[in-house]
Parts: structure tokens; sequence; C-alpha cells
């Protein structure tokens, strides 16, 4: 240090602030830090953001794939003779719900799964059998008496997504899940 | 800040694009699988019902109201192809009944998912299902007269 440096009173020392035309104002502020702080606020609600994205994608591949293996499960007990029946040309519908509801409830995170209650053919998309709210999968088994029977997994899983939010199908706390199969019905004699 | 937000939103795209291509992969080998299943319900020699069941099975099981299935695109019927669906029976070399072999392909239009924001291109995939005859199942009734239409062939 040089003693002309020394000399100089610390009032009129020119502060590192006033040459770079901060504020002193706020204790322990260093220039940019604002800046600093807007730019992690915007990086760290991306982030989250896209972390929240990863998760629910991840999700939905898990429940959907094992909707996929219920559902084709389900197609095999429906095409099963029903208990009792030595000779038969429908399927065992009655017995798809309780064969398949435990490996899907498995699968599904914070998901009820409940079998379907509609009259008539099984729902054709996920928000025809959940028309609001999510946290519900439904398990339909229909014969159509035509010789076909349709095992059909539908509804809206428990997800992340935040409210107000509603793009390609998904919704406020809900990812559709949707899968169906259908075929024709044997005959079958023992 | 300005490369971070890419390479986030580059990562976040890839991602769920990679989980989209595996549900449709997913969906087309259950698809196939039960078309296979399908074409060997009907009896051995009702060449007409098997094609119907199996081409039953893949349109309804690849259903276009599926969450997945919306972007996807069948270029082409599922082709199944075997002695069964010729109304014979034959052995292969290890001396079981010869498989039905079912193949389909769909492409899969990302332009129409998520994905398209980033990258609207399309991936083509195939699957292919093999399943076995069954004698309890189609030939009951002809398997008690030797030579009928129940007996394997060799070959």
């Amino acid at each position: 240090m040089t003693p002309e440096k020394a000399e100089v009173p610390s009032a009129t020392r020119p502060s590192r602030h006033r040459r770079t035309g901060g504020r002193a104002g706020a204790a322990g502020c260093r220039p940019g830090a604002g800046q600093a702080m807007l730019e992690f606020a915007l990086v760290c609600g991306l982030f989250l953001a896209m972390l929240l994205a990863i998760v629910d994608s991840w999700l939905w591949t898990i429940e959907s794939d094992a909707a996929d293996a219920a559902v084709d499960q389900g197609i095999g007990v429906a095409l099963a003779a029903p208990a009792g029946a030595p000779t038969s040309t429908s399927g065992d519908v009655g017995g798809v719900f309780p064969s398949i509801s435990g490996m899907l409830a498995r699968a599904m995170f914070a998901t009820r799964v409940e079998p379907w209650r509609g009259a008539g053919p099984c729902p054709a998309g996920a928000a025809q059998a959940e028309p609001e709210g999510s946290g519900r999968v439904y398990v339909c088994a229909v014969d159509d008496g035509a010789g076909h029977v349709t095992v059909t997994v539908a509804g809206y899983a428990a997800s992340l997504i935040p409210p107000g939010l509603s793009l390609f199908g998904v919704r406020s706390g809900g990812l559709p899940v949707f899968e169906s199969a259908s075929v024709t019905t044997g005959t079958y004699a023992p | 800040m300005a490369l971070v937000i890419p390479l986030m939103f580059l990562i976040t795209i890839g991602f769920v694009g990679v989980m989209l291509e595996m549900r449709a992969e997913s969906e087309l080998r259950t698809a196939v699988d039960l078309a296979a299943q399908a074409a060997i319900v009907p009896p051995l020699g009702d060449v007409g019902a098997s094609i119907a069941d199996y081409r039953y099975a893949f349109e309804h099981t690849l259903n276009p109201s599926g969450t997945e299935s919306a972007y996807l695109t069948v270029p082409g019927a599922i082709s199944c192809s075997g002695p069964y669906l010729e109304g014979r029976l034959s052995l292969t070399v290890e001396g079981t009944l010869a498989p039905v072999t079912c193949s389909a392909s769909v492409v899969l239009d990302f332009a129409r998912s998520p994905i398209g924001v980033l990258w609207p291109g399309s991936v083509q995939m195939s699957a292919t299902a093999r399943v076995q005859p069954s004698l309890y199942r189609t030939c009951l009734e002809q398997t008690a007269g030797i030579g009928g239409p129940c007996t394997p062939g060799s070959g």
C-alpha cells in the first residue's frame, strides 16, 4: 500500500458502489446480486416445471404400460368360458375386474381402480370415463352380444400437473390413461 | 442462461419423446399379439373367420381414440401367415406345430404430439408376434379320425 493511498480519508474514498453506479443502501448487497437472483428464480422455476414434466411423462408411461398389460390379460380372461359353463360362446366378462384390478392398482400411483358401472359400451376415451377430476381409473368389460368382447381401462391417473394447465389431453392433477382391446369370442367345447 | 434454458428444454422434450415412443411400441406390440391370438381362435379350415378375427382384433386394439394412438398412423393392414391360415397343420423341425406369424408396422407422427414443437418428424416401428395353434382348442372332433384335416403333416 502506498503512503498516498493510506492518507486518503475513508469518507472521501470513492466506494466500489459509486464507481459501478450501484446502490449501497442494502447491507451486504453486491452489484449484480439482483440480476443473479432474478436469473436464479427464472431458471429454478423452469427447472422445476421441466422436472415435473419429466416425472409426469415417466409416470404416464408406467401407468399406461400397466393398463396395456391389464387389458391384454383381461381379454384372456374374458375369452375364457365362465365357470360352470362347459360350452360357451360368450366370454366371462364378470371375471375381468377381479382378475386385473390388483395388478393395475399396484402400478397406479395415488389412483383408485374401480369397475365401470355405466350402461352400454365401454367409454371411448379417458375424458368420457372421467369427465371431471382425476385420480380414478375404470375397468370396463362388455360382451356386445354380437360375438365380440371389449376390455377397456380408462380414466385420469393422479399426477403433478399444476392447476390451470390443460394441454394435449392432460388436466390439472390428472394424466389420461386409455387402453382398449376388442376381439371376437371363440366357441369352446371341452 | 442462454445455454441452460434451451438445454433443459431439449432434455425435457427428448425425454417425453422417448416415453411416447416406448408407449407407441407397447401399444403396437399388444395389438399384434392379440391379433395373432385371435387368428387361431376359429377352427382349422375356417380361413375367412381367422382373417376377419385377426383384423378385427388389431383394428380395435390400436384404437385411434387412445391417448398415444392419436399420434399413430397405420400405413398398411396387418398381415398374418402360417399353415393354420391355409387350413392345414404342419410340424416344425423341433416337432411342434408350425406357428402363425403376424406382423404390422405403424408410423409415429411427432408433429401431432408435444414433441412437434421441437422436432416434427416421424418414426416408423414394426412388431411381430408368433402363436402356436392348439390341437385341443381347434381339432378336438377331427382328431378322432386319423388322416383328417387336424392331423399334422411334416414340414
